[in-house]
């Protein structure tokens, strides 16, 4: 075979009405049957192959001849957004199912209240962002096909005279007519384009054929994978040697993850012509597998292209150049046709997909502005008018990425172009994200956040661009702008020692996202935005009864009209006739329904974008275009109205629990004053008693002045003994009462507690004595230290031991004191051989006033304070005074103190 | 051990940020030594070897991964 520029040239021609002829039975199958072959998931991944461009055909060996490794990111990146496709794809895709989203200029602006600004601006910025894309797949089939003539033997054939500036615009010329031919033969109302996929499909089996043929090829040449990469190492090109892995690589692998969300061409074949969500299962590992397929040579062939090749040929071209040089014309020719795939695909849909944004987000809002509410179009319908403004869109942005072309056509590589346009489309991520995820993003934050961002993007991306093809953009990078320094767009803000593509993705993305943030955070949702953050959050859990944002009064003919100008009369007619039949009544009648108009709106936004579907309805159904703030506000109003009544329950609430609080206090008190009246007329009655007997003595001494001197004295006697009870009462009420208010000045002591017992014990011996009882010690502990007040811990030992005497009771009266010391307490026992203490007193024994059986009636009576007070006394000194079982029939009472240690003598002093 | 829906969704998120962690440094720079395997330098292997690994974890994830039913439920309650 002899391998000519012509050949080549008619070769293409060929190749693409092929294309056609695929498309045009595509479309013809998906209209006959409603499923087939064109809906599978593996003809989906196939279509979302079209992100491997002639970048990826011929730009990643040229990047892996320059660079190494570097080359993967681009693939690396998508790879791990398809892995996660279960957080994020997924959410776009059923969104853009629910509400009818045609292009990423369409999902921002429907989740930012249907704002058209927004969408005028996403598609503005993505027509610029992708002219240098465009331009790339130019250059590269301009490229192509002048390697091949270059290598002819026979010369440029007809290309003779063409330059290669002429060449790329006959390139692009050819292309647009291809597209438009292609891609605007008719409005879909789901923009779904099935024979372009198909034929995109079938392009993608063509690139992967035809890089594998080449690679399969080299690796035959080179003798085996392992000696390529030994004869590269030997000539010096190590992929080695390069400082791969560094904040290049980082950011290179984000912008591939970005673009494959954000490229308009991507989220049309990803989402857009998605027919089923879990066709994404199958891309989520086919679409990684491609590329990976894609890439598997890419090094071979680097390497051994620059083992192989002279000094100073091209390495973007080595996949076609190295066939030509073995005399290999086939598969040469093979191969051209693989990059020409690559580079077509790309061109075809992306434009089909800027298009769409275009017409949809600029022409037919400016035509809605131009035309009153009544006579929209020219009754010709607006689908001529959608044809024709694509058709423009398209030779518009193929032409702005043959200019970028003809201004950059100096630099040689392919890969840099197509990062400058990955950079410009991560500009859309933040917004992205935030729509999917954050319920709050409003609609100010995210235009001036994509604006920031852009223009960041223009002046460090962009811009250096142009460097090599004119002076002024050189000396600005150099001196930045009238010798500003800090804003030299690669040293932005002096940050220098990053790589130029690191440092414009870092500023641009991370002013991109503040803005977004903090904008978001001081500004204010409209109602509209509320509403449509709430359905992008919720898609997948919301329900199909809510209301249409759009009420209305208008007639069914005026809704007809519009669809059948947009829709086409068919659609229109079908779509009517249904509602006609679930309504059950004829189409002169029908009184459209909030339901049917939200449908309709869907079925209007899947051809002119949701923005403008909603101002092309709302002035139809006029008379109400303030149902939607009427209806947010109802819905603020019944807000506060259910916060206010949350807000009376709960007070009332606290106001239950405060009631129940008082009640209880309430309860306290009653008790206390109970307490306090039965104690009374106790001291009353204690009092009373002595009182009796001394007012009835000293009445007999006043009245009877002749009584015997004896009689007189006895009188007196038991006089001054009442009253000496009755002091020693009214000190021990005084007492008592103090110790319980913590009034009596305290202070405790360390001091040794088996003192204070022998003290104790000689105090009651006399009274032992003489009620003829025996006090037996038992064992003592040795020594302890307590922390007390020594009278007051005699005090209490006397009282027990006294109490144990006089209540004793028993024929031969025994008390028993011992004491011990267990772990870190001190234990004194006092036991008693008398007839103890009942079970039903034991609760009350230190109860004041309560003086128990033998108390009563006994001889020594006494005031039944005795046993409280001490309780009390050892209380305050940390110690606890029980009544225990004892092991005979007595009482035994147990005072437990804490031991400390023991002092040292100074201490002590 | 019970699988859940919910754990399988996260075992996924887990798959694809360990993914997102292993190709970029530092541990990418673990595999960044001289040594050969079959004659191609170690972080090739590694990288492509990883890039396989992905893919068969996806393709696992692919079918395990919960099936959404495609309508609300309330649907059902409609005539």
């Amino acid at each position: 075979m002899i391998l000519t520029a012509d050949l080549v040239i008619a070769t293409a021609v060929a190749y693409v009405g092929l294309l056609f002829i695929i498309a045009y039975l595509g479309d013809r199958q998906t209209r006959t049957r409603t499923g087939g072959f064109l809906r599978s998931p593996f003809v989906y991944t196939l279509s979302i192959s079209v992100y491997c461009t002639s970048w990826t055909f011929y730009g990643a060996v040229g990047t892996a001849a320059r660079s190494g490794l570097e080359f993967l990111t681009i693939y690396l990146g998508p790879t791990i957004v398809f892995l996660g496709w279960w957080f994020i794809l997924r959410r776009l895709v059923r969104i853009s199912h629910d509400q009818r989203i045609t292009s990423i200029a369409d999902l921002l602006s429907s989740r930012f209240g249907k704002s058209s600004t927004l969408g005028v601006l996403i598609t503005v910025l993505a027509v610029i962002a992708i002219a240098p894309y465009i331009a790339l797949q130019l250059k590269a089939i301009t490229s192509s096909i002048e390697a091949i003539a270059g290598s002819s033997e026979f010369g440029r054939g007809s290309l003779e005279g063409w330059d290669e500036v002429g060449l790329a615009f006959g390139v692009a010329a050819g292309m647009a007519i291809f597209t438009i031919l292609f891609g605007t033969r008719n409005v879909d109302a789901k923009e779904q384009h099935h024979g372009v996929v198909a034929a995109i499909a079938f392009e993608a089996v063509v690139k992967l054929a035809a890089l594998i043929a080449v690679g399969v090829f080299v690796v035959y040449m080179g003798g085996g994978m392992d000696s390529i990469f030994a004869n590269a190492a030997a000539a010096g090109h190590e992929i080695h040697a390069r400082d791969t892995f560094g904040d290049r690589w980082i950011a290179m692998t984000i912008l591939a993850a970005a673009a494959v969300i954000c490229l308009p061409r991507q989220f049309q074949v990803t989402v857009v012509e998605n027919s089923d969500e879990n066709h994404l299962r199958t891309a989520s590992w086919a679409f990684p597998a491609y590329m990976l397929a894609m890439s598997l040579f890419t090094l071979p062939i680097a390497l051994f292209g620059l083992s192989f090749m002279p000094e100073g040929s091209n390495p973007d071209m080595y996949v076609l150049t190295l066939p030509l040089a073995v005399g290999q014309d086939g598969l040469a020719l093979f191969a051209f046709i693989g990059g020409f795939s690559s580079a077509t695909s790309m061109i075809i849909l992306e434009s089909i997909a800027l298009s769409i944004m275009v017409s949809n987000h600029i022409v037919v809002p400016v035509m809605l502005r131009l035309t009153s509410g009544t006579g929209i179009g020219d009754g010709q319908g607006v689908r001529r008018l959608i044809l024709n403004a694509r058709r423009i869109s398209i030779i518009l942005i193929l032409f702005l990425g043959f200019g970028y072309f003809y201004l950059t056509r100096t630099s040689d590589a392919l890969a840099p172009i197509g990062l400058i346009s990955f950079t410009g489309v991560a500009q859309f991520l933040p917004a992205i994200l935030a729509s999917l995820f954050w319920r709050d993003a409003s609609t100010k934050a995210a235009i001036c956040a994509v604006l920031v961002g852009f223009v960041v993007w223009l002046w460090a991306s962009f811009l250096p661009s142009f460097a090599s093809s004119s002076p002024i953009v050189a000396d600005i990078i150099a001196n930045g702008p009238g010798g500003i320094g800090w804003l030299r767009p690669q040293e932005l803000f002096g940050l220098n020692g990053l790589d130029p593509l690191t440092h414009a993705v870092f500023w641009s993305l991370f002013l991109n996202s503040t803005v977004l943030i903090l904008g978001s955070l001081i500004t204010n949702q409209s109602a509209l935005e509320h509403v449509q953050a709430a359905l992008f959050l919720n898609v997948f859990r919301r329900t199909r009864s809510e209301d249409s944002p759009i009420r209305g009064t208008a007639t069914a003919d005026d809704l007809f009209l519009v669809a059948r100008r947009v829709l086409g009369h068919g659609r229109a007619v079908e779509l009517f006739s249904e509602e006609a039949k679930l309504a059950r009544m004829p189409w002169t009648t029908l009184e459209p329904s909030p339901a049917f108009i939200r449908r309709l709106e869907r079925e209007l936004a899947g051809s002119i974008g949701a923005a403008s579907a909603h101002v092309m309805l709302s002035k139809v159904v006029s008379g109400d275009s303030v149902s939607l703030e009427e209806v947010m506000r109802m819905a603020d109003e019944t807000q506060q109205a259910i916060e206010y009544s949350q807000d009376l329950e709960k007070t009332s609430t606290e106001l239950r629990a405060t009631a129940e609080k008082l009640e209880e206090a309430n309860r306290q008190l009653r008790k206390v004053d109970l307490q306090k009246d039965e104690f009374l007329s106790q001291v009353s009655h204690e009092v009373r008693t002595p009182m009796t007997a001394i007012r009835a003595f000293s009445e007999i001494l006043l009245s009877e002045s002749d009584l015997p001197r004896e009689s007189r004295e006895k009188f007196i006697s038991t006089i001054h003994k009442e009253s000496l009870r009755l002091t020693s009462l009214l000190d021990e009420i005084l007492d008592l009462s103090a110790l319980e208010r913590g009034e009596r000045a305290w202070e405790n002591r360390p001091l040794d507690a088996e003192e204070s017992l022998d003290q104790a014990l000689r105090v009651c011996d006399a009274l032992a004595r003489q009620s003829k009882t025996k006090i037996v010690v038992e064992s003592r502990a040795p020594s302890a230290y307590v922390k007390a007040d020594p009278d007051r811990l005699s005090q209490v030992l006397i009282n027990l031991i006294t109490n144990a005497i006089k209540y004793n009771g028993a024929i031969a009266p025994e008390v028993t004191v011992r004491s011990r010391v267990r772990g870190k307490s001190y234990i004194i026992e006092v036991e008693d051989n008398g007839i103890g203490i009942a079970e039903d007193e034991r609760g009350r024994i230190f109860d004041k006033f309560y003086r128990g059986r033998l108390g009563e009636t006994g001889p020594y009576s006494g005031a039944g304070l005795g046993l409280p007070i001490s309780r009390e006394i050892i209380g305050r000194m940390d110690g606890k005074l029980d009544l225990v079982s004892s092991a005979d029939e007595g009482a035994c009472f147990r005072i437990t103190l804490p031991l400390i240690a023991k002092p040292d003598a100074k201490a002590a002093q | 051990m019970t699988v859940t829906r919910r754990k399988i969704i996260g075992a996924s998120l887990f798959f694809t940020l360990f993914g997102a962690m292993a190709i970029l440094p530092p541990l990418i720079l673990l595999f960044r030594f001289d040594g050969l395997v079959f004659g191609v330098p170690v972080e090739t292997v590694y990288l492509f070897a990883l890039w396989i690994g992905l893919v068969v974890g996806a393709a696992l994830f692919g079918v395990i991964l919960p099936r959404d039913e495609p309508m609300p439920p309330q649907d059902k309650t409609r005539p």
